[in-house]
């Protein structure tokens, strides 16, 4: 019997021998260049491998108009298929991209194939999507990332296989055909520009982060940072997660109003938390509180409206999905590359802001969600 | 030993055996880009992950217990090896390190479980929680990053056209079939489940063999950490969420059964495969992910319902 757990042990220690000594020899002929460390999640959201930002003049882009009344001249010549992979299924922005995506396909004439994870923002699952759409034989993945370098295999495989990869949002963590959507840190920093400027520079802000692990929640922190950086009078009390979620917006809030009683602004890193935020300050009667968030969502739009909500933006996913088909399809047309690497869309050049004043023209003409009602 | 014969083997074959091969061909008649070598390949590297977790879930299984920790420990594998690497450890003992602290996470649960005799759906559902928050707080709740070629020989390097980290999965059956059938401890993980007073009789420390079964599975869970590790290049404190539970899911599909000590590792093997398979299956025909969890779960309830059936009907 002794014989047998030794024969086990070393089985054990011969499996774990076998897994190193495959891992270990060739990486000391490749350690050098690619041997990078990135340690803090500062440094990861940006890489100096991707390119900035290249705004382009709203009557160059491929598209007209923002939000519903997206409209493009691209037509495919050939039928393509484009395959479309959102992060989850639950938030509205996520469909109100694949609608995106499904329209372009009908006005531009090719295929479309939208899926999701089933375990909401697992990038190790949008990984597992992306082979079985290259098996498909998509001719382009677009792909809002659930995380950078956790997409990277995928992306690679996809590319290998000479497949278009274009990412909205968040970026892969290597330039890829094309990256679109908002530029999450601009819209921090534009969101808390406004709120700032709203309480004259002066205030206590709680801010309701985004979910652990999604980068693009942590630059639109970065870029809410930056902006109150240029307030001194403004100060944020308390910065903690909500997971883009109304219950845990609510929850944190609540909590958080016990603590600090003299708050003058709310920012939710998306319009979800925002709105629990706005419920647990209604409950405790702190109606003086401004609330911003971000997405221009229905429930968000209607509190702007009543005046429950001071602003939200609109990121306006359903243009977004758009767009990228039609730069997609323009380069498999005729091989027009696009002007950049990352086309912001939209931009702040679009108004993006859906403040008390352009509520009423937002709902009526512009909101992405009227599509997915 | 005695022989079994043919028709003795053919009977013990699960039934979710045949189920794969009526999904794998109700698939392939929807779609022609299905049926492909290239698509089964796939279906091997998605697998891979979720099938070693679901080897280690088939010894607790066995003992008549669940741990639902094993999900948290292979996430945490993922980031406590990338923040050892970025304080300076090399990256390969980093991931030795970690399976290590996995295997002492499993040790602490068996105590637990144990010594303390709490039900262990209850002690490792604490476990995952903490061991979840650790991963969180490693991560300050981002995911972290190392970059290293050493993933990619890992999910890249092909043996016979079959990427390394799948022949790991092949090792770790292969260990875990020998030390369940094989060895006195398997048959104690077998006891424990079946007759613990025998095992008691037998003179058997029941409290030890619990610690060394739960060891054991988190030794493999870890193993599965560095695979997922590879697989996403990065230190996820939420990967593997949920995998506890279809780690359990795959177990009782492959005919383990939570109340008798019965059971084994290959049948595991099915178990996975049947999850893996309709979930790729979905993806290539292009079914909208929100019906796939109701079809998936339609399909697991139906080859447990089946394989209820069958087990009966063999009793009668």
């Amino acid at each position: 019997m002794r014989k047998r757990k030794l024969v086990s042990i070393l089985l054990a220690a011969t499996l774990v021998c076998t897994l190193l000594a495959g891992c270990s020899t060739p990486t000391q002929e490749t350690s050098g260049d690619d041997k990078k460390t990135e340690g803090t999640s500062d440094e990861k959201t940006s890489t100096g491998e991707r390119e900035a930002a290249t705004v382009v003049d709203a009557d160059k882009l491929p598209v007209q108009g923002i939000g519903a009344k997206v409209t493009s001249d691209v037509k495919a010549k050939e039928d393509y298929k484009i395959g479309y992979i959102a992060k989850n299924t639950t938030n509205p922005y996520m469909v109100a991209q694949a609608e995106g995506v499904k329209k372009a396909g009908e006005d531009m004439g090719f295929t479309a194939v939208t899926q999701a994870p089933a375990t909401a923002d697992s990038v190790e699952e949008q990984v597992k999507i992306m082979e079985d759409m290259i098996q498909q034989d998509v001719d382009v993945i677009i792909v809002h990332c659930a995380d950078s370098n956790g997409i990277m295999p995928g992306v690679r495989k996809a590319q290998e296989a000479g497949k278009l990869v274009l990412t909205i949002g968040t970026p892969a963590s290597e330039d890829t055909f094309l990256r679109t959507g908002v530029d999450y840190k601009e819209t921090g920093a534009t969101v808390a520009k406004a709120m700032a400027e709203e309480l004259g520079g002066k205030g206590n802000i709680i801010i309701l982060e985004g979910p652990p692990g999604a980068a693009n929640a942590i630059e639109r922190l970065e870029g809410i940072k930056e902006a109150f950086a240029e307030y001194p009078d403004i100060k944020i009390v308390a910065s903690q997660t909500a997971n883009f979620k109304r219950t845990e917006g609510m929850s944190v809030t609540e909590n958080l109003i016990q603590k600090y009683t003299d708050v003058q602004g709310v920012i939710g890193c998306n319009d979800e938390s925002a709105l629990g935020a706005v419920q647990a300050l209604k409950a405790a009667g702190m109606n003086d509180v401004l609330v911003a968030g971000f997405d221009g969502s229905v429930d968000a739009t209607n509190a702007v409206e009543s005046g429950d909500m001071f602003i939200t933006y609109n990121t306006d996913p359903y243009g977004s999905g758009y767009i990228a088909c039609a730069y997609a399809v323009k380069y498999l047309n005729d091989g027009t590359e696009p002007e950049g690497k990352f086309i912001p869309f939209p931009t702040a050049a679009n108004d993006p802001l859906i403040t008390k004043d352009s509520v009423a023209d937002y709902k009526e003409n512009v909101a992405w969600w009227k599509i997915i009602q | 030993m005695q022989k079994i014969s043919v028709k003795e083997r053919i009977k013990n074959i699960p039934p979710v055996a045949y189920m794969l091969i009526v999904i794998i061909a109700v698939f392939s008649f929807l779609d022609p880009h299905y049926f492909s070598l290239s698509n089964f390949r796939n279906v091997l590297i998605q697998s891979t992950p979720l099938m070693i977790v679901a080897f280690g879930q088939t010894c607790i299984v066995l003992t008549q217990g669940t741990d639902l920790s094993l999900g948290a420990q292979v996430s945490f594998v993922t980031v406590f090896t990338v923040y050892l690497a970025t304080h300076g450890i090399i990256l390969e003992v980093a991931m030795v390190i970690a399976v290590l602290a996995t295997m002492l996470i499993g040790a602490i649960n068996g105590l637990i479980v144990a010594k303390g005799n709490i039900p262990p759906f209850i002690a490792t559902y604490g476990m995952q929680n903490i061991v979840n928050s650790i991963s969180l707080l490693l991560t300050a709740g981002s995911s972290i990053y190392f970059s290293s070629f050493t993933y990619r020989i890992v999910t890249e390097t092909t043996i016979i056209g079959i990427p390394l980290m799948v022949w790991v999965a092949v090792l770790v059956f292969v260990i875990v079939w020998i030390v369940l059938n094989k060895t006195k401890f398997g048959t104690n993980i077998h006891g424990l489940g079946g007759n613990k007073e025998a095992l008691v009789l037998a003179g058997i420390n029941p409290v030890k063999c619990q610690i060394k079964t739960y060891a054991f599975a988190g030794l493999i869970a870890g193993i599965a950490g560095v695979i997922t590790l590879c697989r996403v290049e990065s230190g996820q404190p939420t990967v593997a969420t949920g995998w506890e539970f279809q780690a359990v899911a795959a177990t009782l599909l492959g005919g383990s059964s939570l109340r008798e000590g019965k059971g084994g590792v290959t049948g595991t093997i099915f178990g996975v495969f049947l999850i893996q398979i309709i979930k790729n299956g979905l993806n290539v025909i292009g079914v909208q992910s929100i019906m796939q969890n109701a079809i998936i779960g339609s399909i697991v309830l139906a080859a447990i319902i089946i394989d209820a059936v069958v087990r009966i009907q063999a009793k009668e």
